[in-house]
C-alpha cells in the first residue's frame, strides 16, 4: 500500500513542476529549461552555481523559486569585506530579564531555505569556503555548537563571468560541490519584448503552490527511480571519457583537458537523470535524461589545460564532443 | 501483476520467435553462401587453376558456408534484453522496456508502474513491427543470384562435375549422360562440353568469322589453317607427353603399351588414358594429368572443326565473291535453278513437268517440311546426298528461302584482314589455347621482302630436310607445321 502510495506521489513531480513553472513564468520569462533544472537539484539535495552576466534575472529567478516553493528566501550579497560570521551567524551578548548575561546565537542568512549567494566570486576563500561546509554538511558549527539547516536547502550562487578583476574564483575543490553549474542566456527577440510587457505593469505577486514537505517526499522516492545496468556503462563511459588519460576519451580531451570530472560527477549525473527522468513523467531513466543532465553536470568539473584555456575551448563542447563519440552500446 | 504478466508473456513470445527467425536467417544465409561460393568457383575457375577437384572445392565452399552461416547467425542472436533495448531504441520506447526487462527481478516501488508503462509502449505498436522486416531485397537478390550462378553453371568448363556434385544434371540430359559417364571413367580428367561449354564459344567465334564479310572458301581456309596449327600443337604436345610419361615411368608400366601407342592414339585417347589411369592406380601426376587433359580438349576441338568444316562443305555456294571456283554454280544449285524456272514456267499449268519428274523447289519443300509432308520419300533413297544436303539447308534456315540464305551471307562487312579478331576464348586455358585462336587472325598480306625471305628460309629448311633422316612418324607433323606456317601460299603467289 505504501508502495503504491510513493508511485502515486511519483506522478505529482511532474505535476508540481508544471505549476511552479507556471507561477514563476508570472514573473520571468522563458528560462523552462532552467527552471526544470533548478528543481532537479532541489529534488536531488543539491546546490547549484548559476552564471550569467549582470540584469538577465538570475536574482530574480531564483527568488521567484523561492517563493512558488514556499520556502524561506534569504539573499547573501558576497562582497571582498565579507566575514563567515556575517553567513553563518555568532554569538552575541544578550541581557535576559534578571539582568544576566548570556551569550546567544543569532543566525545568519544561511538559515534561509532557499539562499542565493550573489556573485560569490567577490568574497574571499574564507568566507566562500564557510558557505561551502555549510552547504556540504547542511549544518553549522559556532563556538563548537551545531545549528542544523532547516531542510529542504538549497543553496544558488551566481557569479559573473566577466569583471573577474578583483574576485576570488572559486577552487575547483569547492566548485565539485555544486550539483549543477547553469548558464543564464541572453533572452531572443520575443523574449525581450515579453520581459518588457512584464516588468513595466503591475508586479504580480507568487503564490506558493508546493510546500516543502512536499518537496522532502519527493526526494525519498529520486532514489529509487529505475536505472538500467547499461544506462549506469553509459554514464560511466561518458564520465571516463572526461579524463585525458583515459583509454576511450577522444581526441578533444586529451588535447584540452587537464582533470576530468571526478566520481562525485558520476553520482551526480544518474542522480540528477533520475529525478530528470520523474519530471519527465517516467518511471524509469532513459539515454537522453543522462545526456540533459552530462552538460549542467560535468561542465564545472572539467579542468582545462593551458592549451585549452590559450585557444578559449569552452567545457560545453568538449562534453557535446564526448556524447558524440560515445556509443549507447559500448 | 497482470501487466507483468503480460510483460512476460511477451517476453517469451519474442524468444520463440527468435528461434524461428535464426532457423530462417540460418537457411537463407546458407543458400547465401553456397551460392557465392559455386560463383567465386566458376569464376576463379576461368582464370586460376586451383590444382583441386571440383568436388573438393565445394566441399570446402560447403563448409565454409556452413561455418560462416552459423557464426553469422550466433552473432546477430540477441538476447531478451538486448532485443528490447533494441525495441527501445527503434520504437523511442526511452529504454522502458529494457528497465523493465531487468527490473523484473529486482525490488524497487516503482516496478509495477514500470511495467505498465511498457506494456503501454508495447501497445501503441503493431505487434507486427515488433520484429525488424526482412530486406525486400532478399528474395529477388538470392533469385538472380541463382540465375547467374545457373547460367555459369552451364556455360562451365567444370559444369557436368558441379551438375552431377549438386544433383542437376537432368538439366541437359544428354550431355549430362554423356559428362557422368567420362567422369566415373576418368574423374581425373575435366572434358570439355561440346556444345555447352567452351565450344559454345568457339562456334560463336566462327559464326563471327562466317558473318564477318569473308567468302566461304576464305573461312574454310581459316578453319583449315586452324585445324594445322592445332595438329602441330598436337603434334608438340605428344612429344612433350611422351618425354613426362618416359620420365614418370608410364612405358614400364604392362598396362600402358609402348611408346608409338601415343603417336598412333588419336582414336583411342579413352583407352589410352584408362589404361595409363589403371597403371598409376588412379591418381595421374597431375603434370601428366593436365598434359592429358588438354590433349583430349585438342581432340574434341578438332573434332569439332572438322564437322564444321563438313558442315560448310555442305552449304551452298555464294553467288557474289570468292574466286572463280566458288562463283561456279555447283550441280546441287544448277537443278535448283532448274527447279525454280520449271515452277516459274508451269505456274499457268498445274502438274507440269518438275510434278511428273517428282522434283519440287526449296520452297515448296521447306514449307512442306514445315506442314511435317515428306516431299517425295523416293526422293531421299535416290539420292541421300542431296536429301541430306536439303535437310540440313532447311534446318539451318528454317522458313527461308534460297535467295534470303544468299543474303544472309553478304559482302563482308566485318574486320578488315590483318586486323587482330578477337575470339572468345578461355584465357584460364593458357598460351596453348590462345595461341589457337591467334592462329585464326588473317595475317597482312607478305610484302615482297618478307617473301624473299620466307624463300630463302624455305630453301635452307629444304636443304637440311634433304639432308636428314626423318622418321616416318614425324614426316607428317613436318609436313603439317610447314602448312600452318603458309609456304604452300608462297607458292601459290608466285
Amino acid at each position: 500500500m505504501k508502495k503504491e502510495m510513493e508511485s502515486e506521489q511519483a506522478v505529482e513531480i511532474r505535476e508540481s513542476f508544471a505549476s511552479i513553472y507556471n507561477e514563476i513564468s508570472k514573473k520571468v520569462v522563458g528560462q523552462e529549461e532552467l527552471v526544470r533544472q533548478l528543481f532537479c537539484c532541489l529534488l536531488c539535495e543539491g546546490h547549484a552555481l548559476i552564471e550569467g552576466v549582470p540584469g538577465l534575472g538570475k536574482t530574480l529567478l531564483v527568488k521567484s523559486f523561492s517563493e512558488a516553493l514556499d520556502l524561506r528566501y534569504s539573499r547573501i550579497q558576497f562582497t571582498p569585506d565579507l566575514m563567515p560570521a556575517d553567513i553563518i551567524g555568532t554569538n552575541m551578548v544578550r541581557e535576559d530579564e534578571t539582568g544576566g548575561r548570556r551569550f546567544e546565537f543569532f543566525k545568519g542568512p544561511i538559515f534561509g531555505q532557499v539562499v542565493l549567494a550573489d556573485e560569490i566570486n567577490r568574497a574571499t576563500p574564507k568566507t566562500q569556503s564557510a558557505l561551502l561546509e555549510a552547504m556540504q554538511e547542511k549544518r553549522v558549527t559556532v563556538f563548537g555548537e551545531n545549528h542544523i539547516l532547516q531542510e529542504p536547502f538549497m543553496v544558488l550562487a551566481t557569479q559573473n563571468p566577466i569583471e573577474m578583476e578583483g574576485t576570488y574564483p572559486l577552487p575547483e575543490a569547492q566548485v565539485d560541490r555544486f550539483l549543477f553549474k547553469l548558464i543564464i542566456r541572453y533572452p531572443d527577440h520575443r523574449q525581450l519584448l515579453e520581459i518588457l510587457d512584464k516588468s513595466t505593469e503591475a508586479p504580480s505577486n507568487l503564490k506558493p503552490v508546493v510546500s516543502g514537505d512536499l518537496i522532502l517526499g519527493f526526494r525519498n522516492m529520486i532514489r529509487q527511480v529505475p536505472v538500467a545496468s547499461y544506462l549506469k556503462e553509459y554514464a560511466i563511459r561518458l564520465v571516463e571519457g572526461t579524463h585525458p588519460q583515459g583509454s576511450s576519451s577522444p581526441g578533444m580531451t586529451a588535447e584540452y583537458v587537464r582533470y576530468g570530472a571526478s566520481p562525485r560527477g558520476l553520482q551526480t549525473l544518474v542522480m540528477s537523470a533520475r529525478a530528470m527522468a520523474l519530471l519527465q513523467g517516467r518511471f524509469n531513466v532513459s539515454y537522453e535524461d543522462i545526456r540533459e543532465c552530462a552538460i549542467p553536470s560535468l561542465r564545472h568539473r572539467i579542468i582545462l589545460n593551458l592549451k585549452g584555456e590559450a585557444e578559449g575551448i569552452n567545457t560545453d563542447d568538449i562534453i557535446k564532443n564526448i556524447i558524440g563519440s560515445t556509443p549507447e552500446n559500448g | 501483476m497482470n501487466q507483468e504478466k503480460a510483460f512476460q508473456n511477451f517476453i517469451q513470445a519474442i524468444q520463440k520467435r527468435q528461434r524461428k527467425e535464426a532457423f530462417k536467417s540460418l537457411a537463407l544465409h546458407l543458400l547465401l553462401f553456397l551460392l557465392i561460393s559455386i560463383l567465386t568457383i566458376l569464376v576463379l575457375e576461368r582464370w586460376v587453376d586451383t590444382g583441386l577437384r571440383i568436388s573438393i572445392q565445394l566441399k570446402i565452399a560447403t563448409s565454409l558456408s556452413v561455418l560462416l552461416a552459423i557464426l553469422l547467425v550466433a552473432f546477430h542472436w540477441k538476447s531478451p534484453g538486448r532485443f528490447l533495448r533494441e525495441m527501445d531504441h527503434r520504437f523511442g520506447f526511452q529504454e522502458r522496456l529494457g528497465t523493465s526487462y531487468e527490473y523484473l527481478k529486482k525490488e524497487s516501488i516503482f516496478r509495477e508502474k514500470l511495467v505498465e508503462d511498457a506494456v503501454k509502449s508495447l501497445r501503441s505498436v503493431n505487434p507486427e513491427d515488433y520484429f525488424p522486416k526482412r530486406s525486400r531485397y532478399w528474395l529477388p537478390g538470392i533469385f538472380l543470384l541463382t540465375v547467374l550462378v545457373f547460367s555459369l553453371l552451364i556455360n562451365s568448363r567444370q559444369s557436368a562435375d558441379l551438375k552431377n556434385l549438386i544433383g542437376i544434371s537432368g538439366l541437359n540430359e544428354k550431355s549430362s549422360r554423356e559428362n557422368q559417364q567420362n567422369w566415373s571413367d576418368n574423374p581425373g580428367i575435366r572434358r570439355p562440353q561440346t556444345e555447352t561449354g567452351r565450344f559454345r564459344e568457339l562456334s560463336e567465334s566462327l559464326r563471327d568469322l562466317r558473318e564477318s564479310g569473308k567468302s566461304p572458301r576464305e573461312v574454310k581456309e581459316s578453319i583449315q589453317s586452324f585445324l594445322q596449327s592445332i595438329t602441330v600443337q598436337q603434334d608438340q604436345l605428344k612429344r612433350k607427353l611422351r618425354e613426362k610419361l618416359k620420365e614418370a615411368g608410364a612405358f614400364q608400366q604392362p598396362e600402358v603399351g609402348k611408346e608409338d601407342d601415343l603417336l598412333q592414339y588419336d582414336d583411342r585417347l579413352q583407352e589410352f588414358i584408362r589404361k595409363l589411369k589403371s597403371s598409376f592406380k588412379g591418381e595421374v601426376p597431375s603434370e601428366l594429368s593436365e598434359n592429358l587433359e588438354k590433349l583430349a580438349d585438342l581432340e574434341d576441338l578438332k573434332d569439332y572443326l572438322d564437322e564444321t568444316l563438313q558442315k560448310l562443305d555442305r552449304e551452298p555456294p555464294q553467288k557474289e565473291g570468292g574466286d572463280d571456283a566458288d562463283n561456279q554454280p555447283r550441280k546441287e544449285d544448277q537443278e535448283l535453278a532448274i527447279g525454280q524456272k520449271r515452277d516459274n514456267t508451269d505456274d499457268s499449268s498445274p502438274g507440269g513437268e518438275s510434278e511428273q519428274k517428282g522434283e519440287m523447289s526449296i520452297e515448296e519443300k521447306v514449307a512442306l517440311k514445315s506442314k511435317g509432308i515428306r516431299s517425295d520419300p523416293g526422293e531421299a533413297e535416290q539420292q541421300p546426298e542431296r536429301k541430306q544436303h536439303e535437310d540440313e539447308h532447311v534446318s539451318t534456315l528454317p522458313g527461308q528461302t534460297e535467295s534470303e540464305w544468299d543474303s544472309r551471307l553478304p559482302g563482308l562487312t566485318g574486320t578488315p584482314d590483318g586486323e587482330i579478331t578477337k575470339l572468345k576464348g578461355k584465357t584460364g586455358d593458357g598460351e596453348w589455347y590462345r595461341s589457337l585462336i591467334r592462329s585464326l587472325v588473317k595475317t597482312d598480306p607478305l610484302s615482297s621482302e618478307e617473301k624473299a625471305y620466307i624463300r630463302e628460309y624455305r630453301r635452307d629448311l629444304e636443304s637440311v630436310l634433304h639432308r636428314e633422316e626423318i622418321p616416318v612418324a614425324r614426316r607428317e607433323m613436318i609436313k603439317r607445321y610447314f602448312l600452318s606456317i603458309g609456304f604452300s601460299n608462297i607458292d601459290e603467289d608466285n
